[in-house]
């Protein structure tokens, strides 16, 4: 019976012990790590969020001057007297306005190979 | 501490523009193309790019050199300020500025985006949102531009876009018919925003049957340009329109690319008809160059200016005179906010009581959605209940908003489409962070350079 071969028991390779501690080790891997990428979301954020905090800033800078509303800007009022017109009238549909869309996804077909 | 990376750029090359043919791919002759690529001989492969890609323009596997498909990218950048090892490059117009720049005979004209005047000072190693305008106006004028602040063509924007949405409250949901309102009648609702280039091409791509939905006005921009070569020349400045370069300096990449359509040289077009020009000029474009914040603050590099040692005092002029609602243009919610600022005041005869509508600021939120009372002073008080929602950031929530509108087509009556999350403020000309923009980075124990 020298060269016999006798299976281990499951129990000896990995007992519960050893179950409990890779569980253990596993679980705290997946916090830190999980916790690491919420606090990279929230860094991300945070820079974007400085950065529309400004522009608020500038906002109350300008409702403090009574500049909130674009209808209140004396420059846009010289602008439209100056070249004789009004929202949406005809110099301004012409400057302003643009009607040239197109629709891409038939532009892509128009450029196909056919080999 | 936060540092920003170096984002290497290339000038346009001669087949930028595209060969003769009339369409080629999802691009119309003159379109500048290839404007955002990838250097193939640094990209790792990680695949954070794909992510954030709105339009899954970008091809490749994990460990293998990524490329865009051209035909799909709308330029937005968002890949390129969130790539962890700073491989994405930008099409770049520093040099033909610069050159601009020593021709005495040309006006260069800078046009500086609202959201450019809280992130320049990151590129001199100032603080995220520092406020700079005054300082800002300072070095350009030493850099040899002339001053026309964007936050003024913004203005401009929440007027026409302001009418044309009351124009279209007014036929469609009061039932109001008269030949003013007529050409109105083939813009159904919900109304979509216009400003944002990278949505509207994202539109055009992929959601054609959307084109009657969006706002004819152009974006602030693109009002800008034909306003600073019509108006502005005449008016403010005394000078021939033709001598006119305007420069853009916008946080967005998009704009490039929005610059060269060829439809936008309403100022040729109109001056030529005026006869203020002669009629055998050769076309020119409204905007002339685009230069991203980064651009901008090379350009300054290279002249020796930091806009952070400028002076602050800076005289009321003309051409910079804007208003709140212009400069919260660079915040997702921003356009939304500004134009309903205006139409309440229009609407009701009276202004807003609180002007800051903060249910309809994209902060956190990645689909807002609100419903503003506004009291109709011509129908002796009635409320009209405005139902208006803000996208921030395309890449996940125009899917979520398109199945909401095919489901109930009433649902909105405004929406808002920002296509990089946060707004302009986080667009992909703004400075890169090499901490925080990066998903990867801050993981590392050592600073990366690429």
């Amino acid at each position: 019976m020298k060269f016999q071969y006798i299976e281990k028991p499951v129990g000896k390779i990995f007992s519960r012990r050893d179950f409990l501690k890779a569980g253990g080790v596993m679980t705290a891997v997946v916090a830190m790590t999980g916790y690491a990428i919420t606090d990279i979301i929230k860094r991300r954020k945070s820079y974007i969020a400085m950065r529309q905090e400004g522009l608020y800033k500038d906002d109350k800078r300008c409702q403090n001057l009574k500049l909130t509303s674009s209808h209140q800007n004396p420059s846009c009022a010289k602008s439209y007297e100056d070249l004789k017109t009004e929202p949406m009238g005809e110099i301004a549909e012409k400057l302003l306005h643009t009607n040239a869309y197109f629709d891409r996804k038939n532009l892509i077909l128009q450029g196909a190979n056919h080999a | 501490m936060l540092s920003v990376y170096k984002i290497n750029t290339f000038p346009p090359s001669a087949n930028s523009r595209g060969g003769e043919a009339e369409f080629e791919g999802t691009y119309r002759k003159g379109e500048l193309r290839g404007i955002i690529t990838i250097n193939q001989d640094n990209c790792v492969g990680c695949d954070t790019c794909r992510s954030f890609c709105p339009t899954d323009a970008i091809e490749g596997s994990l460990g293998i050199a990524h490329r865009i498909d051209q035909n799909l990218c709308v330029a937005c950048g968002q890949c390129l300020i969130n790539c962890p090892f700073a491989v994405i490059e930008q099409m770049s117009f520093v040099d033909e500025v610069m050159a601009k720049l020593e021709d005495k005979k040309t006006f260069v004209v800078a046009h500086p985006s609202p959201a450019v005047r809280v992130s320049l000072a990151e590129e001199f190693g100032g603080k995220p949102g520092e406020l700079t305008i005054n300082k800002m106006y300072n070095a350009l004028e030493m850099a040899g531009f002339n001053m026309y602040d964007v936050n003024f063509a913004a203005d401009h924007t929440i007027l026409e876009e302001g009418t044309e949405l009351i124009k279209k409250i007014k036929y469609w949901l009061l039932g109001e018919r008269s030949p003013d309102l007529e050409h109105v009648s083939h813009h159904p609702f919900p109304h979509f925003t216009s400003c944002c280039p990278a949505w509207v091409r994202n539109a055009e791509i992929f959601h054609p049957e959307l084109i009657p939905h969006i706002s004819g006005a152009k974006s602030p921009i693109q009002m800008g340009g034909p306003l600073a070569k019509t108006w502005a020349a005449k008016f403010v400045w005394n000078k021939d329109p033709r001598d006119i370069y305007v420069a853009t300096v916008t946080p967005c990449t998009a704009k490039i690319y929005e610059a060269s359509r060829p439809e936008f040289n309403s100022a040729y077009q109109y001056l030529k008809e005026t006869g203020e020009i002669p009629a055998d000029t050769k076309s020119f474009p409204d905007i002339d160059a685009t230069l991203t914040a980064r651009d901008i603050a090379e350009i300054f590099r290279k002249k020796g200016i930091n806009p952070l040692e400028m002076s602050d005092e800076y005289p009321e002029k003309t051409m910079n005179v804007y208003t709140g609602a212009g400069t919260i243009f660079g915040n997702s919610g921003g356009v939304m906010e500004a134009a309903l600022r205006t139409a309440y005041f229009l609407l009701s005869g009276q202004e807003l009581r609180d002007p800051e509508l903060t249910p309809v600021r994209g902060y956190d939120k990645d689909l807002t959605e609100a419903v503003i009372p506004i009291p109709l002073k011509d129908y002796g008080g009635k409320t009209l209940e405005l139902k208006v929602a803000v996208v921030n950031g395309a890449s996940r929530n125009l899917g979520t908003i398109l199945k909401h509108i095919t489901k109930d087509s009433n649902r909105y009556h405004f929406i808002e489409v920002m296509n990089c999350p946060g707004g302009c403020v986080n667009g992909g000309g703004q400075p890169v962070h090499a901490m925080g923009t990066s998903w990867l980075h801050p993981l590392l124990p050592l600073p990366l350079k690429a």
